[in-house]
């Protein structure tokens, strides 16, 4: 089973839904493809209907209308199934899709893509971060908010960034109890920088103050120049370290604290999605102040690959305002390639977009400036601490590979296995890369020379069965060239 | 482990109807519409599996289907992401079990 | 960049870094020169099987029978481990005429001194409990092949090689060489000049647009080689396993054939690696095409139902340089002076180790233990010439 579209949104995100209706709106026949049940991703991450919940929140309601405005067009909706790799088609235009999932069609052939991936949370790898009880923060906003579970009885929030206040009220309203909120920047006076900007957003201005009278009516401690140092326990956490930092977060000597926790939240902000990028093979650079590596665009947000469009935090963290707006450009942006919409009304949908966009970018761009990824984030590791957790690699692995003269992050790969596992190495790129360029930095190593991983399909470990069904018998398709394969079992 | 269960679970869910699923043979109470990891958390189990080498314990991560830390086998199929597969009456769900082929 | 060596090596696959580290203990003064990183091209994307893989045995046959007897004190002499270990191999025939090509083969290896036999599809599973024998009428087996870890291997070369003062340089790749009265002075690069008398080219699919930069038409055509990598699970292969129909296409004197054939193995790290299909191509490309998958996943599954549920990690593409007679290309160049090519070898992991030791022997003396005539570079230009 395959189906032919102009155009497909991967991510239902706020980047991919608004993508997926500005360009349906103009007549783009348009899929758009989720992993998760229902569309919204992480941001609006909806409770399953099953468990019927009233929806309160300014974000809720947000995420509400979008859908409502998603269902109104004809957009072709396709939930639950994987994007596990693109494929560019050999000849002509256009790219093949592979999804996985038990009501998907197997492919899906488009002309255009925009993806519209998110973020997961950035790992830092302190001593005992694999324990059962360690979580990220996006791991509790979901369990908490969306699943209605309380992932522990008592917790301790720790990293930086804003996520970390959501993630705090969420496990209070959920009857966690906190031990404290431990931010490793310290926020004054270098935010003072920032508030004209901050004053032109009132409506996340009163979030954060909620969250902080909260935390104060509950008597949780917000401690900002403080920085997770281990976690501990047998078979999972029982307590927690946590220290003073420098501002470049090296913990200082005689300032550590022990707290019993059952659970350990950290957010050290976001990471772009980056895999499907990389592996229709987009130029990437590297933009620390937007999460790492994100892929090249140019104004009107195209990847270095025509027809591949990247949109929202998988393409450089912006937060919720940047992504719905960069969604709908890349939307209107296919609808003017694909020859739906053009001229003067092209002009004017794309003049109502960008100088909004402007602004929501230097709102973005103000949470990368006020908590940039910290150098000292690698110094949390001991010799022992693993870095890859799918493939069991540890710090020790991996400055041993340097050691024998391994410069880039994929000769250390080739070497230690690390980011050869299951998360095809999502979770261990930044520890890793973070690890070599303080080895060598020294000797002039840079996030560039450093490099990242390189990503192949599948994106996610499927079964060989899956595979023999998706394929070779499908159909090419319409007006696509066979791609040079030759199969013995076909003469 | 029901004790367990009410502890954890908000009370908004805890009035919606329970269904049971079986967790490494013992039966364990679920909510339509929560995931597998949700439903293992909220009865207080958090080793979902152990590493590869080191044979250690893991449980739930990022949450969101990215770290591939929260595998389980489900009706038999191994290295399913409990935190991405929704519950179903009758579940069986086995924890730390290696493939066999 | 301006620098002088004694030798350069272009290539830091296998064949390369075997080179590299065997000229660095002969004491010149070595750079080795990659367009990518170190093991980049098909020495990134291989089993690392131990396997004698050549279609033709009259010719290759001294070769591979000196370069097996180097492994024994490989680990020994890198001063590492490099993931060898011992395995047996079964090729599979599916029908009469693989069975007489495996029996002429079988006669070859005979002579050669390996041990092998044909064992009969109902034996099949004392070797190999997990083959399906159904669609098989047996195999052909060797009992004492192996395997290495590719990416363990190329570093332990480099590493001691860089302790002996190799100089690497990656990312850099080879735009001309500088060529005065038929001797080489230097080679030009992306990241500029280097002057040198003599040059190795251990190139793989990349030797045919050297020889461009030459005015040469080599006749080292590639394919693209696909693989899958499946999840790490505990030991259950014996034998590395494969099928006889590599074999047919060649015996046919087909050897440009293109398509999919078994090839199993597990690693010591406990992935399956699985393949593998071959695809034509005149463009260099990672990107793995779309039915690569489909086509492995279908062949892997008609000899191993049980694999059905076994989870694919990650998948490969990578050019595999071949020849026309299927004899590697390993000698000085005629015409160029202090230009040698080593590569396109078949079982490229036996011969890693002897090449090393023999492209050494070439550079500091001239002259080589093991008799190159067969394998001499531009051989089929002497003859039509």
């Amino acid at each position: 089973m395959s189906e032919t579209f102009e155009l497909a949104v991967i991510g239902a995100g706020p980047a991919g839904m608004e993508a997926a209706i500005a360009a349906s709106e103009k007549g783009v026949r348009t899929v758009i493809i989720d992993g998760l049940p229902r569309e919204g991703g992480q941001y609006y991450r909806k409770p399953p209907a099953a468990l019927a919940l009233p929806r309160t929140t300014g974000v809720e309601r947000e995420g509400s209308l979008l859908s409502e405005r998603l269902a109104g067009t004809r957009a072709v909706q396709i939930f639950n199934a994987l994007a596990w790799g693109v494929f560019k088609n050999e000849e002509g235009e256009g790219y093949s899709v592979g999804l996985y999932g038990s009501d998907a069609p197997k492919w899906v052939h488009v002309r255009t893509l925009v993806i519209a991936s998110g973020a997961y949370d950035t790992s830092v790898a302190f001593p005992g971060w694999t324990l059962p009880g360690v979580i990220t923060s996006g791991a509790a906003l979901i369990l908490a908010k969306s699943q209605r579970v309380a992932p522990g009885q008592r917790a301790l929030v720790a990293g930086s960034g804003p996520l970390l206040l959501p993630a705090a009220a969420c496990l209070i309203k959920a009857g966690v109890e906190l031990a404290g909120v431990y931010e490793s920047t310290r926020l004054f006076p270098k935010g003072i920088r920032y508030a004209p900007i901050l004053l032109g957003q009132w409506q996340r201005m009163r979030e954060a103050v909620q969250y902080l009278s909260l935390l104060a009516r509950t008597r949780v401690p917000y401690r900002t120049g403080w920085s997770i140092l281990e976690a501990r326990g047998s078979e999972q956490v029982e307590e927690a370290l946590v220290a003073k930092v420098d501002p470049s977060g090296v913990p200082l000597e005689g300032s550590v604290r022990t707290e019993r926790v059952d659970t350990v939240v950290c957010g050290f902000g976001l990471t772009p999605n980056t895999g499907l990028a990389r592996m229709i093979g987009c130029k990437m650079e590297y933009q620390p102040n937007k999460g790492g590596w994100v892929p090249l665009r140019d104004p009107m947000l195209e990847t270095s690959q025509r027809g591949v469009y990247a949109a929202g935090d998988g393409a450089g963290i912006g937060g919720a305002e940047c992504a719905r707006l960069e969604g709908r450009l890349a939307g209107t942006a296919v609808a003017v390639r694909t020859g739906h919409l053009g001229g003067a009304e092209a002009v004017r949908a794309l003049g109502r977009i960008t100088p909004r966009l402007a602004r929501a970018r230097r709102y973005g761009e103000m949470f990368g400036e006020l908590f940039p990824p910290k150098p000292g984030w690698s110094s949390l590791g001991r010799a022992e601490t693993l870095l890859c957790r799918c493939e069991d690699v540890s710090l020790k692995d991996i400055r041993a590979a340097i050691a024998d003269g391994a410069r880039t992050i994929g000769e250390v790969k080739m070497i230690t296995r690390v980011g050869m596992g299951n998360c095809q190495g999502r979770m261990c790129e930044r520890p890793v890369a973070g690890a070599i360029l303080q080895a060598l930095g020294p000797q002039g190593a840079s996030p560039d020379s450093v490099g990242m991983y390189s990503i192949r399909p599948p994106l996610y470990p499927l079964p060989i069965g899956f595979f023999a069904e998706a394929g070779p018998d499908e159909p090419e398709p319409a007006g696509g060239a066979p791609d040079g394969f030759l199969s013995k079992t076909d003469t | 482990m029901r004790s367990k269960r009410s502890k954890a679970t908000l009370p908004d869910v805890q009035h919606r109807r329970p269904i049971q699923i079986h967790v490494d043979g013992r039966p364990v109470e679920a909510y339509e519409g929560e995931t597998v990891a949700a439903a293992l958390l909220a009865a207080g189990i958090r080793t979902f599996r152990l590493s590869r080498k080191n044979k250690e314990p893991r449980g739930i991560f990022c949450g969101m289907g990215v770290c591939f830390e929260c595998l389980v086998t489900i009706d038999g199929v191994h290295d399913l992401q409990a935190c991405l597969t929704g519950v179903a009456e009758g579940m069986q769900v086995e924890t730390c079990r290696e493939l066999g082929l | 960049m301006g620098s002088t060596f004694d030798v350069i090596v272009v290539g830091g696959g296998y064949i390369g870094s075997s080179v590299a580290c065997h000229l660095s203990r002969a004491g010149l003064r070595t750079a080795l020169l990659d367009q990518g990183g170190f093991a980049a091209g098909a020495s990134r994307a291989n089993f690392g099987n131990i396997q004698i893989q050549d279609l033709e045995l009259n010719k290759s046959f001294d070769m591979i029978r000196t370069a097996s007897t180097r492994f024994e004190k490989l680990e020994a002499e890198l001063d590492r481990k490099v993931g060898l270990r011992r395995l047996g191999s079964l090729l599979l025939i599916e029908n009469e005429q693989q069975w007489k090509l495996m029996e002429t083969r079988l006669e070859a290896l005979h002579l050669g001194g390996i041990p092998s036999e044909l064992v009969a599809a109902r034996r099949l599973g004392e070797l190999e409990p997990l083959i399906d024998p159904s669609p098989l009428l047996g195999a052909l087996y060797h009992a004492r092949e192996g395997q290495v870890d590719p990416f363990l291997l190329i570093n332990a070369y480099l590493v001691q090689a860089r302790r002996r003062g190799l100089q690497e340089f990656y990312f850099t790749e080879v735009t001309g060489f500088s060529v005065h009265g038929g001797r080489l002075q230097g080679v030009l690069t992306s990241q500029g000049r280097f002057s040198t008398a003599q040059v190795v080219l251990c190139t793989g699919a990349h030797t045919r647009r050297l020889g461009m930069l030459l005015g040469r038409e080599w006749d080292i055509p590639y394919v693209l080689g696909q693989a899958m990598v499946t999840e790490p699970i505990r030991p259950i292969l014996h034998n590395h396993i494969s099928s006889a129909s590599f074999f047919e296409q060649a015996g046919a004197g087909n050897a440009e054939t293109i398509g999919v054939g078994l090839a199993v193995s597990q690693s010591h790290q406990g992935q399956m690696l699985l393949g593998e299909a071959l695809v034509a191509a005149d463009a260099f490309q990672r990107q793995v095409p779309r039915r690569a998958l489909g086509v492995m996943a279908e062949c892997v599954l008609r000899h191993f139902p049980s694999f059905c549920s076994l989870r694919v990690q990650r998948s490969w593409s990578a050019p595999v340089a071949y020849t026309s007679d299927s004899c590697p290309w390993l000698g000085p160049v005629q015409g160029i002076e202090g230009l040698l090519i080593a590569t396109a070898f078949r079982s490229t992991v036996i011969v890693t180790p002897l090449i090393g030791e023999t492209v050494a022997q070439l550079v500091t003396s001239g002259k080589c233990d093991l008799i190159i005539d067969d394998f001499l570079p531009e051989r089929n230009r002497g003859h039509a010439q």
